[in-house]
């Protein structure tokens, strides 16, 4: 199983290394000191987003699967994959948001209503380089094309993220994919006292503190 | 008919609700005033005070705080400018830097941008965004608490900077079951909120009953509702 990050700016590589240490598992943290850096783009979040979706061009090998995991991810657990499965046949797997969104345009509203939830891509599973290679080519693509819709000087945000670009790319692509516990990426716990509290593998937090 | 129940009076001042002298945080908050330009009269409103541009620069008590009726000076230093109209009732802390809206944040609001409900003088039912201060500053806003019912929200429309941080929605209901007296309170909070060209999530999930609520009065003015 290859574990792999991106980090893309200071802050990033600091929660990287937070990450690294606590999982205490070989991880490869893509950064801009990385051999295939190259600025896409002039703005730090964009510029930085646009690489981890393309992350799976990064990797020259994996034996088996790929599991892509954000900078800011940590665990509390000794040993955090021991329990970690999917189905043989599962290309892919991610922990889905709960609720029904609403969305302001077509193409969003349409990802939204192919996959029936929104997909969180803090923690996801690749069966393998091959298909995360294949993932993240569509992905890329489609965040440059969610990318050119921003217009920061008239307040249009590019604060959409990268997640729809992902469900946008993953409704045109065949795969057989597997909705993960929540407890592998519990990203709506804030607090230390939250997180000790709870049962979750992962969570994410900019909080160095934590 | 003045009234000065407690205290010396103080010269310049005339109350006219006898019932809010019996609340002491009342008789502090106005015993606390000075008189802006001196004299004159403080009246004390019982209903929710309107625009009344006829009324610009003066000064009014609603709910235990100090309010103003805006000039139109006073709207452009702190960049409502086309947000609301002279004679806009605001409550008022003045303050040295110039001319603020009385809040309270969470300690780390300013480091963090995220801004929690903090209600200081309306109560659940009727909820007022000025309660937590220049609603215009927050991009990220929790509302709620256990039990809470809201029958009314006031002047979504200066809630202007709301934007999504990362996995941080720009808005939810927390801490629910939250329960509404119809859909249409949160229709018309949909209808008040500006338009946004923003990524701007409205997380109602945790409204216990939903029926009635059109999220698309939302999406229809840039804005995602999640259900």
């Amino acid at each position: 199983m290859k574990l792999f990050s991106v980090a893309i700016g200071e802050q990033y590589e600091k929660e990287a290394l937070r990450l690294k240490r606590t999982v205490d598992l070989p991880i490869e943290v893509f950064t801009k000191a990385s051999d295939n850096y190259v600025e896409v783009n002039s703005d730090p979040l964009i510029n930085g987003l646009w690489h981890k979706c393309n992350f799976a061009n990064y990797i020259d090998n994996a034996d088996g699967s790929v599991i892509f995991m954000d900078a800011d991810m940590f665990t509390l657990m000794e040993n955090p994959f021991e329990t970690f499965s999917v189905k043989e046949d599962t290309d892919f797997a991610y922990v889905p948001y709960q609720g029904k969104w609403y969305l302001p345009d077509k193409i969003r509203q349409d990802a939204f209503d192919f996959h029936g939830h929104k997909i969180n891509s803090g923690f996801m599973y690749f069966k393998n380089l091959e298909i995360a290679k294949k993932i993240c080519d569509q992905w890329q693509y489609e965040y440059l094309e969610r990318e050119k819709l921003y217009d920061i000087d008239k307040g249009t945000s590019k604060y959409e993220y990268d997640e729809w670009a992902l469900m946008i790319a993953l409704s045109k692509i065949d795969l057989t994919i597997e909705l993960l516990d929540k407890k592998w990426n519990n990203w709506e716990l804030s607090t230390k006292e939250e997180m000790l509290a709870s049962e979750s593998v992962f969570f994410q937090s900019h909080d160095l503190t934590i | 008919m003045a009234i000065y129940k407690k205290g010396p009076r103080k010269k310049g001042y005339e109350f006219s609700n006898i019932d809010a002298f019996d609340n002491e945080q009342f008789t502090e908050a106005v015993q606390a005033i000075t008189p802006t330009g001196g004299g004159g009269t403080v009246e004390v409103l019982t209903e929710y005070p309107i625009t009344d541009a006829s009324k610009a620069g003066q000064e009014f008590i609603y709910k235990n705080f100090r309010w103003s009726y805006m000039t139109q000076a006073e709207i452009d230093s702190i960049g409502w400018t086309g947000l609301v109209g002279v004679g806009f009732p605001a409550p008022l802390d003045k303050t040295p830097g110039g001319y603020a809206p009385n809040y309270v944040t969470s300690a780390t609001a300013s480091s963090t941008n995220n801004y929690f409900a903090v209600v200081r003088f309306t109560d659940y039912s009727d909820y007022d965004f000025l309660s937590y201060g220049n609603p215009t500053i927050f991009r990220s806003l929790r509302l709620g608490a256990a039990g809470a019912s809201f029958s009314i929200f006031r002047n979504a429309h200066l809630l202007t900077g709301l934007e999504d941080l990362g996995t941080t929605q720009a808005l939810a209901f927390i801490n629910g079951p939250i329960s509404l007296d119809s859909g249409n309170v949160l229709n018309q909070f949909f209808t008040d909120l500006p338009t946004t060209t923003k990524t701007a999530t409205l997380n109602i999930s945790l409204i216990s009953d939903q029926t009635g609520i059109d999220p698309t009065i939302a999406t229809n003015k840039g804005y995602i509702v999640v259900t």
